[in-house]
């Protein structure tokens, strides 16, 4: 299983996680995906906005249009609700890699 | 050069899916992210034209990504709706083809038996038609759409027409739902979520029932005899072939899911 396929019940979280610091623009954000998962997380970039439009229409996301080095992009930003569904999912996240990591060590 | 980039657009605009804002806000957007790709792949010291092949070609295919944009709002998913109303349709279909075949050859079959029969299988295949929408919308880009409205434009004309005994108004709801199913078929048949196969055995039906109709018809001859089985192997075989399809089909767990909700 490639990274793509591994990484698509993960995307969101890993969406609100890399806007959680600052607003950023899409591109921005698939930027800031690649530089911090270190190149590994080099996604089909098309797929990047259909999960970002859907993070916005759960309120867990707002954007809004701005002008920019002559551009006008749309910035996503974390809202209220994606901040406590993004603290869930990390929560959720570190139980889940704990224990599949002391399984695989043990064995 | 940016004739490139112009294509593109050219290509995903009739197959975006949603309100007429939505898709001037996706074209925008992803017209923003190339232009920062592009700068981006110049500044790396490539040429303008390798720049933007590079930064289409990271974005993904237009049909890939106007099919990721339908999904991720949950447009054309296999759901429960959509593999009953496929069996619904694969049953219709064949109904109606059988019933079809044995009201044209058989003398001892009436029409009347026949209406009766048939107004079941028909609704049926309805259902099933309604459930290829559902199922395609997203996939058959604006072509499919336009079609299937087509076609329901085609109906109601024709029906209500030949309610008034008005000869005109039914001749140009047949014709109206013949250009409509013809498109719809097109727009099904680009749709990757049917098999081919089917879309042209429909198309092919389609064509050769309208070729054969029309000539038959211009050459004084009785056409059903020769248009019945035509239609009952190419309808009947295509949407229940369709029909099949998208009763086999199961949800997909992970992509359109919808997002994580707060703990």
């Amino acid at each position: 299983m490639g990274t793509p396929d591994l990484i698509k019940g993960h995307l969101e979280p890993l969406l609100m996680a890399i806007v959680e610091r600052e607003p950023l623009h899409g591109y921005a954000i698939i930027e800031e995906l690649r530089r911090r998962s270190r190149g590994e997380f080099d996604l089909p970039e098309g797929t990047v906005y259909p999960a970002l439009h859907r993070l916005e229409r759960a309120g867990l996301l707002s954007s809004a249009w701005a002008e920019g080095e002559g551009r006008r992009r749309r910035i996503y930003r974390l809202t209220r609700k994606g901040r406590t569904a993004l603290r869930a999912r990390r929560n959720e996240w570190q139980g889940f890699s704990r224990a599949v990591r002391a399984v695989l060590e043990e064995a | 050069m940016a004739k490139s980039i112009d294509a593109y657009f050219d290509e995903i605009r009739p197959d975006l899916f949603g309100a007429f804002w939505m898709r001037r806000r996706i074209e925008e957007e992803l017209r923003g992210h190339l232009a920062d790709a592009v700068d981006r792949h110049l500044s790396a010291g490539l040429s303008r034209e390798e720049a933007e092949e590079r930064a289409i070609e990271q974005l993904g295919s237009p049909r890939d990504v106007s099919r990721a944009f339908a999904r991720s709002k949950g447009v054309g998913m296999p759901t429960k709706v959509t593999r009953w109303s496929g069996l619904a349709l694969a049953v219709g279909a064949v109904g109606i083809s059988i019933a079809n075949a044995i009201a044209e050859f058989s003398w001892e079959f009436s029409r009347g038996s026949y209406a009766e029969i048939a107004v079941v299988f028909f609704a049926l295949v309805g259902i099933g038609l309604v459930g290829i929408y559902i199922r395609g919308r997203g996939s058959m880009g604006a072509l499919g759409r336009t079609g299937f409205r087509l076609v329901l434009s085609g109906v109601v004309i024709a029906h209500v027409s030949s309610m008034a005994w008005f000869v005109p108004g039914a001749f140009a709801g047949v014709v109206i739902l013949t250009l409509g199913a013809a498109t719809y078929f097109a727009g099904l048949h680009r749709s990757p979520d049917f098999p081919s196969g089917a879309t042209a055995l429909l198309g092919a039906a389609l064509a050769t029932c309208v070729v054969v109709g029309v000539g038959t018809t211009v050459a004084g001859v009785d056409a059903g005899a020769a248009t019945a089985p035509l239609g009952a192997l190419g309808f009947g075989g295509g949407f229940a072939w369709l029909g099949l399809h998208m009763w086999g089909e199961t949800a997909e767990a992970t992509v359109g899911a919808p997002p994580v909700a707060p703990a």
